[in-house]
Parts: structure tokens; sequence; C-alpha cells
């Protein structure tokens, strides 16, 4: 049995067994939920997918996951993704929680946890734009380092370059490109 | 070989340096200030790269769980902007459908915190040496973690259950909410609802205890009439204070409906506090004042707070009081129940 800050430090390294443990204990009680108030299946699972993302996000600081509830803070994040983008007929007065248990996580934090992944992603929007403006090869010799995580002996190989040490330099010079692209952006 | 910045940037950003390269390093950055800053911006730029990746990869592994399966995990990333960028137009179309159809109302609350209208909420920096004392016996509390109080408003009890009832405004942006009753015990209070256009905020008291409240008072269903006596009972300073008037308009600040205007001097901190007619019914709550006409407070109506009652999901029961106590008391009798009911509010806001 692994304790619940032992789950969520191993969901914020990307462990793919604590993501899975995390999705599957939490997906039917927080859709079920969203669906209760009257989103769609499609909007429900869109919600938690990205309160997964946002989780993903905080829990890469190590102070969030010493007091984090999980469930909590899933429901109550989704809650407030629900309450903020799809409930369009939703009347002043604003149900704040559901319940006392809730108010563990004040909405003015989880909207400042929403913004935050919002600008997040922003940024990754803008660095992807940029990836796509490098070009080839630069792009695919990032890509193969960043994503794939091959090693430089790996891609001196595929690229042709005739050392690690080569290919290493055409690296740097190519992240320096990307940077170049991103800020004028 | 030697390394280049990016270099340096790269493998430390990837926490990869050995503890004799990351002393030669921090030797650099402190004698190069040129180096320095590049080296702070490309650490800052190949870390936001990795986390993308990183989290590309966790977005794959939801992909996955997701019982829509995607037939193209590459897609991913696509597909939840796709989806950001949808919502962002639904809000934002939402948000116009609301300016729309509440346009007069926008424009009659957007005029309000003018230079004429004066919130009520008391700011802490002009709260005198005793109130301080509070804080100190606050923080001793085992709560030192929190800030000093930000601001106080009044809040009073609305039904036995625990509900409370203050301003919107007072309770805007706060991290936390204590309200002291008559007897001097803080209790947590948690904002369970709110209504920012008619400016009421619904509260509920977290108590160790099942204790009850004993409500004596009733709540106007309509608006009474112009002339009528009114009084109320609140706190501009530490202790409970009584004022009197009476109701001078029948609609608020600008025409609005929902309020009333009343000729009776109120004081900052008293932003909350019952409004209450001579037969002892809740008639309104204290929202603002006139800053050019002295003495000309504004009160926001039962009604309002019935509405949002009304409002409330299944879920959460606030059962007004039914039952009038007060109609056949004199009033020092009255004053006497009523300031059981009413308690200091503090409001808690980070220094941000």
């Amino acid at each position: 049995m692994n304790t619940e800050f032992e789950i969520i430090a191993a969901l914020a390294d990307g462990k793919e067994w604590a993501t899975k443990l995390v999705y599957e204990a939490n997906a039917a009680i927080v859709i079920n939920a969203l669906k209760s108030k009257g989103a769609a299946q499609e909007d429900a699972e869109d919600i938690y997918q990205e309160a997964m993302l946002i989780l993903y996000n905080k829990a890469q600081d190590e102070a969030f996951r010493f007091t984090c509830k999980i469930g909590t803070y899933l429901y109550a994040i989704s809650n407030n993704l629900w309450l903020k983008r799809f409930d369009k007929n939703r009347r002043s007065p604003i149900l704040q929680t559901d319940t006392e248990q809730l108010m563990v996580y004040v909405e003015s934090a989880l909207d400042s946890d929403m913004e935050f992944f919002a600008e997040k992603e922003q940024q990754f929007l803008k660095l992807r734009n940029a990836m796509q403006q490098l070009g080839d090869p630069c792009a695919k010799l990032l890509n193969n380092f960043y994503k794939k995580e091959m090693t430089m002996q790996e891609i001196a190989h595929a690229f042709g370059y005739t050392n690690a040490e080569n290919a290493k330099s055409q690296k740097y010079k190519c992240l320096a490109r990307l940077k170049k692209i991103y800020s004028d952006l | 070989m030697e390394k280049n910045i990016w270099e340096w940037s790269e493998l430390y950003a990837s926490n990869e340096l050995s503890s004799d390269e990351l002393i030669y390093l921090n030797n650099r950055l402190q004698n190069d200030e040129a180096f320095k800053i590049a080296f702070d911006d490309q650490v800052a730029f190949i870390a936001n790269l990795q986390a993308m990746h990183k989290q590309d990869a966790f977005a794959a592994q939801l992909k996955a769980l997701s019982s829509k399966k995607a037939n193209n995990t590459n897609k991913l990333s696509k597909i939840i902007h796709l989806s950001i960028n949808q919502w962002k137009v639904a809000a934002m179309a939402a948000s116009v459908a609301l300016l729309t159809s509440l346009l007069t109302l926008f424009i009659v609350k957007q005029e309000k915190p003018s230079k004429q209208y004066s919130m009520l909420r008391r700011e802490i920096e002009t709260i005198k040496k005793s109130q301080r004392q509070l804080f100190n016996t606050l923080q001793s509390n085992d709560q030192s973690d929190l800030q000093p109080g930000s601001y106080t408003g009044t809040a009073f009890a609305i039904s036995k259950e625990g509900y409370f009832i203050t301003n919107y405004h007072v309770t805007e942006g706060a991290d936390s909410l204590y309200l002291q009753t008559q007897s001097g015990k803080y209790h947590k209070a948690i904002v369970v609802a709110y209504d920012k256009a008619s400016d009421l905020a619904l509260l509920k008291v977290l108590k160790a205890s099942k204790q009850t409240v004993d409500v004596p008072y009733a709540f106007a269903k309509s608006k009474i009439n112009i002339g009528a006596a009114i009084f109320t009972l609140g706190y501009p300073d530490e202790e409970i204070v009584y004022k009197e008037g009476y109701i001078s308009g029948k609609n608020g600040f600008e025409g609005d409906t929902m309020q009333y205007r009343l000729e009776m001097m109120a004081q900052p901190g008293q932003s909350g506090s019952p409004i209450i007619d001579a037969k002892g019914a809740v008639i309104g709550i204290i929202a603002g004042k006139d800053t050019e006409l002295d003495g000309t407070t504004y009160a926001v109506s039962s009604s309002a707070l019935m509405r949002l009652i009304a409002s409330l999901p299944s879920e959460v029961h606030v059962n007004l009081p039914k039952i009038n106590k007060l109609r056949k008391l004199s009033r020092e009798e009255q004053i006497k129940k009523i300031q059981a009911c009413v308690g200091v509010l503090q409001v808690y806001k980070s220094k941000s």
C-alpha cells in the first residue's frame, strides 16, 4: 500500500501506475457529480482530464504533496472548472461549494491554480509554435532528445553526424535558434 | 572540451553537474554578470521545454485511460488546446449574453463604488490598540500562520443552524473568516453562497458543538414604507453599538431597487449589520453610505436575502425563523436578545 504522499509524488514524476491509480479511483465519482450538475458525458470527461493535468502541475510543488487530499482536490477543481466554463446558465447567486469539507480548497485558491495552468498552457502553445517554425532537421533532433529521450550517440547515428560531440553542438545551435524564434513570437 | 553556455544551462536544468562543476559555475555566475543573465534565461527556457514534454507524456497517459479512446495519442495536445479554445469562446459568448441581459443592472452597479458610495467595512489600519491585542490573542492561539486581519465587518445569524449573513464586499477575496460573537469566542466561518449584485454573502459558522443559535427576529417579506423607524446593532468598534434612524427612501443608491435609503449615521465596520423595524422584523442589511450626504446610509433589503436563500440548491437547508419573538418587548429587551446573534467578522487576506 502506498501513502497518498507517495502516490502524488509518483504522479508528479510521471509514473504511469500512479496516473492510472489516481485516474481510476476518482473518475466515476467526479464525472458522475459533474453529470448530476448538468454536464454532458463528454464535457465531464474533458473537465476531469484537465483537472488531472492541473493536479499534475500542482504536484510539481513538493509542499502541495504533503497536504494534498487527492480525491477532494480533483473534485473541487473539476467543480470549479465546470462552474467557470460550462455552466453558462448559472445565475447569481453562486453556490461556492457542495459541502463544508470541500472548503479545504477555497475558490480563490482553485482559481489561481487554474490560472497558473492556463498560463503554462499558453507558454507551451507558444513553444510548440516555435518548434513548428523551427523546421527539420532541428525540430526532429530536439524531439528525439527531449521527447524520445534518445542519447546523443543515437542521435549522431540517426542524423549522420560523425560523433556525439558534433551532434551535441548541433543540438545547442538548434536550441539557440528555437529560443530566438520563441522570443520573437 | 570547454563547455559552451548552452551546455552549462542544460546540464544545470537537468541536474547533471558534478559538485566541482557546480562550484566552478557558481564562481563564474558571481563574477560574470552578462553570463549570468544569459544563463538564467536559458535555464528557464530549457526547464520549460522539459516540462512541456513531461506534461505531454502525462497527458498521453491520461488519454490512454480515457473511455473515449483516441486512435492517435500524438494528437492529444492538439485536442486539449482545441477544447480550451472552445471554452474561451463559450465563456466569451456567455459573458456577452450576460452583458446584454443585465446591461441596465451593470450600469447601475458599476457606478456604485464611486466617490459617492462608500462601503462600510473597517480597514484594520484604523483600528486602535485594544483591537490589535485581539489579533495577538488570535495568533497565540496556534494560528500564527495567519496574516493580521485585513479588516472587519458585521454579520448576524439568520437561522438556528449557524448560518450568518454579511455583505459580499466584506468577504471578497478573503482567505479566512472568523466570527466573534458576544461571548467572545471565535468561530471559523466559510462563505456558502454569495450574490455580488445585491452585495450579500451567506456564511456558515463551523462550530465544534452542536449548540444552536436562538434567532429572535423574523424577516420582512416585502419592502416597508418610507418613514418607518428602524434601528441597528453592529460593530464599528470592538463593542456592539446601537443606532437608530428611519427609512428615507424606498430605493437605494442611484435608484437601486434592491436597497433602501436610510437616514441614520453609519461607520466603517457596520457593513453587514441588521436593520430592524420597531416590531423586531429584520428589513435589511447595511451595505454602504453616501460620502457626500452625511447620515445617508444604504441597506440591502430583506427581499434580496430571501431571493438568495430561495435560489440555494436543495442540499443547503437554511430555515429562516418564522416567529418574531421581539414583537411585544421593550427596545432594551429586544436589543438584549438580538445582540447575541450579531458578531464581528474578522477578514483575513494574505499580503499578496
